[in-house]
């Protein structure tokens, strides 16, 4: 049961884009397709998981102050990995996300993780939580992804909905991040607020 | 002090790790990533050296004993203020000709536009036999990136050496308005506001690259 | 020349804020009050050009030891030393800029915005004084970008807005009007 709490608390609760506001930069770059939304939000979390699983089980052996630069390390070694692979593998993805690969290195949500969980629980609880928070950040990405693609394009993972008959071109473009992102963000404002009153009625 | 030097050395095992573990990755993943990018420049290859009809101008196993003879490596041989283009310069025997197959990039939207394109050596100069753009992945989506579906690169090809003498323009520059597209063709422009509209750099960088091309053989290829 | 166009490039038509999303994490938030804003904005600056120079050197050794795969690594521990010096050293030696910039030291160094720009002059294959201007665009962008936005976010408090759009929602949108702004300066220049 905990252990499940662990790992869905991501998904709602504390999910990094819409509550803790973290991890913003390939939040709003890679959206602009739900495919590759999806391609970034699993990049990432394979990178938490792994990197939470690696720093819980060093957390002990780690000199306090030393705590930043290794956790760097352990991350940015994990991000150059799944660089490696992806170049191999999936070509196309990789050209497509770009820099936005490296540069995981330096997503909040990452260190945030590492410096707020993982560096004080255990192995299988670090990783149920990398994989959770993960999770969320991959949905909210698709999400995002989603709805940029639909509007801009008329498509969702590049099956045609109602393709050319209306389109929002500056969706795609980078002002129509920033406005899908507020709107969305309002919208979950918005449900947190009639839940909160409904609490209150009770 | 002491604790300094302890916790640069503790620093230092850290790095070491990842340094290996990094160095183990990169040496299993070498390989397959050269793979990866030959079999993507062969396919780019490989798809301007088709006609029309599908049929290959150059037979493929022909194609693979020149591809994999020239060992150049990718450089800059070439640059005309819009448009790069990079060694190596592939050329093949077929029954219409020399053909040459280079590529070379010009810069679109959000970043370099790459094409691939074949070149047919005839009396009165170069006929563009095909393209293929190959790297687009920083244009928009839905706007520039459209320039990846085939149909609209068919807009850039194929174009008599008489319509060449200027270079290949996109529509929208050579002011004309009316012409179908093979019309255009015939006058060395590519039809392309009518299927990417709004989008006019990504399509402009095509033809700058096709351009910075048409310049390097012009100048005389070895 | 071609440094100047490199330079407003980065400045303006690829603003790096704006039009490629890096470093919106400080740019959201740090950007509620004018005067964080503005020394936030120096402080990236000073450690881009910097950095940028420092990473340049290191990034030509690496190609001369075969090991550019390492980029990522080596330069994301070499910006986060630096930022470490700096502090240590303006702590030393000048307490009065410590007091102005020291606290924005730390939230840089997961700025993506250097690393970001460290990357893309490996990738672009600038030379030593392009990298540089192309460094001092990018944090002149992140300035402006920082100062234009406090200064609506600053009066903006005084409004009365729906109770969902309080905070980032509203943020999030007026970001999206100023990035419209800023697609104006596509094609100003064409490098």
């Amino acid at each position: 049961m905990n252990s499940l709490k662990e790992f869905t608390k991501g998904f709602l609760r504390e999910n990094p884009t819409y509550v803790q506001v973290l991890g913003m930069c390939p939040t709003l770059a890679v959206t602009t397709s739900a495919f590759n939304g999806l391609g970034m939000g699993l990049a990432a979390t394979s990178v938490l998981a792994l990197s939470n699983v690696v720093i819980s089980i060093i957390r002990k052996s780690v000199p306090k102050n030393l705590r930043i630069p290794i956790f760097i390390t352990v991350i940015a070694t994990f991000v150059t990995i799944l660089d490696l692979l992806m170049h191999a593998f999936t070509y196309d993805l990789w050209k497509t996300l770009g820099l936005f690969i490296p540069l995981i290195v330096v997503n909040c949500i990452i260190m945030g993780r590492a410096e707020a969980f993982a560096s004080k629980n255990g192995v299988w609880a670090a990783f149920l939580d990398g994989l959770g928070i993960g999770l969320g950040f991959t949905g909210s990405l698709v999400l995002l992804g989603t709805v940029r693609e639909l509007l801009g394009n008329g498509t969702v993972f590049g099956l045609e909905l109602w393709g050319k008959a209306f389109n929002i071109f500056v969706m795609i473009l980078p002002p129509g991040g920033y406005m899908t992102l507020g709107l969305l963000a309002a919208l979950f404002a918005f449900i947190g607020l009639k839940r909160k009153q409904r609490g209150e009625q009770k | 002090m002491k604790e300094y030097i302890r916790n640069g050395f503790i620093l230092l095992i850290y790095c070491l790790a990842a340094g290996f573990a990094l160095g183990l990755v990169y040496t299993i993943t070498k390989e397959r990533i050269a793979i990866t990018e030959l079999g993507k420049k062969f396919e780019a290859i490989e798809a301007v050296l088709k006609d029309e009809s599908g049929k290959y101008i150059v037979s493929l196993e022909n194609i693979r004993t020149v591809v994999s003879q020239v060992k150049d490596e990718t450089k800059q041989i070439f640059e005309d203020g819009k448009g790069k283009v990079y060694s190596p310069v592939y050329q093949f025997n077929s029954e219409l000709g020399p053909v040459y197959v280079l590529s070379a990039s010009a810069i679109g939207y959000g970043g370099t536009v790459l094409v691939v394109a074949s070149f047919v050596k005839k009396s009165d100069g170069f006929m563009l036999f095909s393209i293929r753009v190959t790297d687009y992945s920083q244009e928009t989506p839905g706007l520039g990136a459209k320039i990846g579906e085939e149909d609209i690169q068919k807009r850039f090809y194929p174009i008599e050496p008489s319509a060449l003498q200027n270079g290949i323009h996109v529509d929208k520059d050579a002011n004309v308005s009316g012409l179908s597209v093979e019309e255009a063709k015939a006058k060395g422009i590519a039809k392309v506001s009518d299927v990417m509209t709004g989008a006019t750099i990504t399509p402009r960088a095509v033809a700058n690259a096709i351009n910075a091309m048409l310049s390097y053989l012009r100048s005389g290829v070895k | 020349m071609r440094v100047f166009l490199i330079l407003f490039s980065a400045l303006l038509v690829n603003n790096y804020v704006f039009i490629r999303f890096l470093g919106i994490c400080p740019f959201l938030g740090v950007s509620k009050k004018m005067d964080t804003a503005v020394g936030m904005g120096f402080a990236a600056t000073f450690v881009l050009v910097m950095s940028s120079v420092i990473t340049w050197l290191v990034n030509r050794l690496l190609i001369s030891m075969g090991l550019s795969f390492l980029q990522t690594v080596v330069f994301i521990l070499v910006i986060a030393t630096f930022v470490q010096f700096v502090e240590f050293f303006l702590k030393k030696n000048s307490p009065g800029l410590y007091e102005a910039l020291g606290i924005y030291l730390p939230l840089i160094t997961t700025n993506c915005i250097i690393l970001g720009v460290a990357l893309l002059n490996a990738q672009a294959n600038y030379s030593l004084l392009e990298a540089v201007f192309h460094a001092l665009g990018a944090g002149l962008g992140f300035l402006l970008a920082l100062v234009v936005f406090a200064g609506i976010r600053e009066r903006l408090e005084l409004y009365d807005l729906p109770k969902p759009f309080e905070g980032l929602p509203i943020a999030l949108i007026l970001a999206s009007i100023i990035s419209m702004s800023f697609m104006g300066f596509q094609g100003l220049i064409k490098l």
